[in-house]
């Protein structure tokens, strides 16, 4: 499971208060194995590894095409999702794949794995570790004057792949409502500034601003289209370049909440969203996207 | 803030060898009997909990693809891994889940199912974590020998527990037949179990010593008959609030919990016979006892605890946990067994369920010990229940190279009364 989830029982342990403060930790050194490999032993083994035709990246493959056909998406609209987070990582420099300049036919260039899925519309395999400290309130104002507060938090797990509808994030819909009611939150593009979401592929990130209610269904594309998420417009996602920049499975989630605190606390220097306060962190775990975390940060700014 | 918290539910799966089931199909019969024994339905499960050896069986994150059998699409679910101490682990996480206000009834599961990879998968993943330990070294430069010694020669687990039951014998003045009459304790009181899986009626020390296969040696001092089996099995509980607790008949209100880690350990495990840290001391089992013993408001264990659940694969934990539960003094908790006092119709009975040693499913074994302390306080522990009133009961659960630890402390009365 993604680090986002550990946050998740730190949060359980403080509110009960049991506890004070905890540290939560996530990391995968992906260069010592094949990760894509080892996710294969996620899928059920009773038929699917048996027949051993799929793999992440095929599933991926699969409801990218299946998404593209429903709403008419072009790979195009892809490869700017490619465009957008990889032109934001080359100004962080905490990201693994960071190409300067990156060009939409240099994404629709490189190489395809399964159709639509190439090397740079989906994520790298990438070395990386992440760490947060949570606080209780109290310990929080002892601690610092610079607070972030988690304002909201939402999970759910969608049914396993042959059962559940492949065109949509249900799960991840479910997690932002939950999310968004404790947070208080009703028109989520207009409120808030800023959103770090977990993206293993470029067509995710489009189903992610549907489930998270950036805008309608099936207008994942055309809200791409407007550059309405890019880093100086007006609620930009992924400024720090998302998971297609860096990809340490169990820390990608984690490493999405320090960035988004990041952004809250005005310390992201030249990805910096200006004026950012409230943000959205988004964690995912499983075969397309199948288990899904969401949280909502406020700056104390 | 704490809010009350208890027990209503809890469902098995009969442990063993699991031919006739997957591994979903396992889950889901110990999540149907807990939400059944709870008198609910599916959706009123607010969350979940979840948990296994990873890698065990040769299936990972089982959650993802066995979800749909047990409720679980739409519903938050955290996955838990610790080793040994998952299922206790994972019956935490649920208690914090509703502790913490933000959920009222949730589910907890653990499983294991080692036959799916045949007898040696289990240890298989065992032998990761040897390897693991050998690259340390390698890195580390300490002395090879000893690292093959306890890995290759026995296996990890057991290999690990032959040198803490030696320093255990040495420090208490135990013999090997003190580990005979734990290891008959746990296969009879199994007996009365019927979800356990090494079931012996009426069993007796010199049944153990005398056998021609269970009685020799398999590492001193540990015999093959003192060794827990490689279950597949289930067990699930039902966390809930207060509010919906109170309907329940009798409920089993959790009063503390904590959880220690001594990594301290893992240099006992890799030096053994000349190790750091003696593996038998196990202080941190000390410290989490305090710290539950002092969140349920325990202020003499010895007397006010009236059973205890305890994680022995071995049956030299049995006494050294008893102990560090400050259930008996250092190194006196042979003398209290040889007098009777943790039979199940003893003073202070102790795995009356037959424990680990007679049921060993990984994931589900610190489940269990939560899962059976709860029975015992429901009064449903069948033909197992102590035949004495129960107020306080101590699960506890060990895990990795004997360096984590959780204990689970649950009452007939709620933790914070009005």
């Amino acid at each position: 499971m993604d680090g986002a989830f550990a946050v998740f029982y730190g949060i359980l342990k403080i509110l009960s208060g049991t506890h004070d403060i905890a540290l939560i930790v996530a990391n995968t050194q992906g260069s010592t194995f094949n990760p894509h490999q080892v996710s294969v032993y996620t899928l059920d083994p009773l038929f699917d590894r048996q027949v051993g035709v799929i793999n992440d990246v095929a599933a991926a493959a699969i409801q990218a095409k299946m998404y593209m056909n429903k709403y008419d998406v072009s790979e195009e609209e892809l490869a700017a999702v490619s465009v957008k987070n990889l032109s934001n990582a080359a100004k962080n420099p905490y990201a693994h794949r960071r190409i300067p300049g990156i060009t939409l036919e240099e994404v629709l260039e490189s190489k395809l794995y399964y159709d639509p899925v190439r090397e740079l519309t989906m994520s790298p395999i990438s070395d990386g570790a992440c760490a947060v400290v949570l606080a209780s309130e109290k310990k929080a104002w002892e601690l610092t004057d610079n607070p972030v507060w988690i304002e909201g938090i939402g999970s759910s797990q969608d049914s396993y792949l042959r059962d559940r509808n492949l065109t949509k994030l249900e799960g991840l819909e479910a997690a932002a409502k939950r999310a968004y009611r404790m947070a208080g939150i009703r028109e989520p593009f207009a409120e808030l500034d800023v959103a770090e979401v977990s993206e293993r592929y470029a067509h995710e990130e489009l189903m992610i601003y549907e489930a998270l209610g950036f805008c309608e269904e099936g207008r994942g594309g055309a809200l791409m289209d407007s550059c309405a998420t890019y880093l100086d417009d007006q609620l930009p996602v992924n400024p720090s370049g998302g998971a297609l920049s860096a990809d340490p499975i169990t820390a990608t989630g984690l490493i999405r909440i320090v960035e988004a605190v990041m952004q809250v606390r005005g310390e992201a220097n030249r990805n910096q969203v200006s004026g950012a306060q409230l943000a959205l962190a988004h964690g995912q775990t499983g075969i397309c996207a199948q288990s899904n975390i969401v949280y909502i940060l406020r700056g104390e700014a | 803030m704490w809010r009350n918290v208890a027990v209503i539910g809890v469902g098995q799966t009969k442990h063993g060898r699991r031919r006739d089931v997957n591994v979903a199909e396992m889950i889901s019969e110990a999540a149907w009997r807990a939400i059944e024994d709870a008198e609910l339905a599916p959706e009123d499960i607010d969350a979940i909990a979840i948990g296994n050896m990873q890698g065990f069986g040769g299936v990972c994150q089982a959650e993802l693809w066995s979800g749909d059998m047990f409720g679980a699409p739409g519903k938050p679910l955290l996955r838990i891994a610790t080793g040994g101490t998952t299922g206790g682990s994972v019956a935490q996480c649920a208690i914090y889940q509703v502790a913490s206000g933000l959920f009222d009834v949730v589910l907890a599961i653990g499983f294991e199912k080692h036959s799916d990879s045949k007898e040696p998968g289990a240890t298989m993943g065992l032998a990761h974590v040897g390897l693991a330990n050998l690259f340390h070294l390698l890195e580390c430069g300490v002395d090879m020998r000893t690292s093959f010694a306890w890995g290759g020669g026995v296996g990890a687990a057991a290999g690990v527990s032959a040198y803490q039951a030696a320093n255990y014998m040495h420090r208490s003045g135990c013999g090997v037949e003190h580990l005979d009459m734990v290891a008959a304790k746990s296969r009879s009181n199994a007996a009365k179990n019927e979800y356990a899986h090494l079931q012996w009626p009426n069993c007796t020390p010199d049944d153990i010593a005398n056998h021609p296969r269970y009685g020799k040696f398999a590492a001193y001092p540990l015999r093959f008959g003192h060794i827990c089996p490689a279950s597949d099995g289930a067990s699930a509980i039902i966390v809930a609030s207060e509010e919906f607790a109170r309907s329940a008949e009798r409920p089993a209100w959790v009063r503390g919990l904590a959880a220690c880690a001594d990594e301290e350990n893992q240099m006992a495990e890799n030096a053994q016979g000349v190790a750091v840290v003696d593996s038998s001391e196990q202080i941190q089992c000390k410290v989490a006892a305090l710290k539950a013993y002092r969140m349920a408001g325990i202020k003499n264990p010895k007397k006010e605890i009236d059973v205890a659940e305890i994680y022995q694969p071995f049956p030299h934990q049995e006494l050294i946990y008893s102990e560090r539960l400050l259930l008996f003094d250092d190194g006196k908790a042979w003398i209290a067994l040889e007098e009777g006092e943790t039979q199940i119709d003893g003073r202070l009975p102790i795995d009356p369920s037959g424990g680990v040693l007679s049921t060993n499913a990984i994931g589900s074994s610190a489940m269990q010990r939560v899962a059976e302390c709860a029975l015992q306080i429901m009064g449903k522990a069948g033909e197992h229940q102590v035949p004495k009133d129960v107020k306080n009961a101590v699960a506890h659960g060990w895990g990795g190279s004997t360096n984590f630890t959780v204990v689970t402390v649950l009452g007939d009365t709620p933790r914070l009364r009005r």
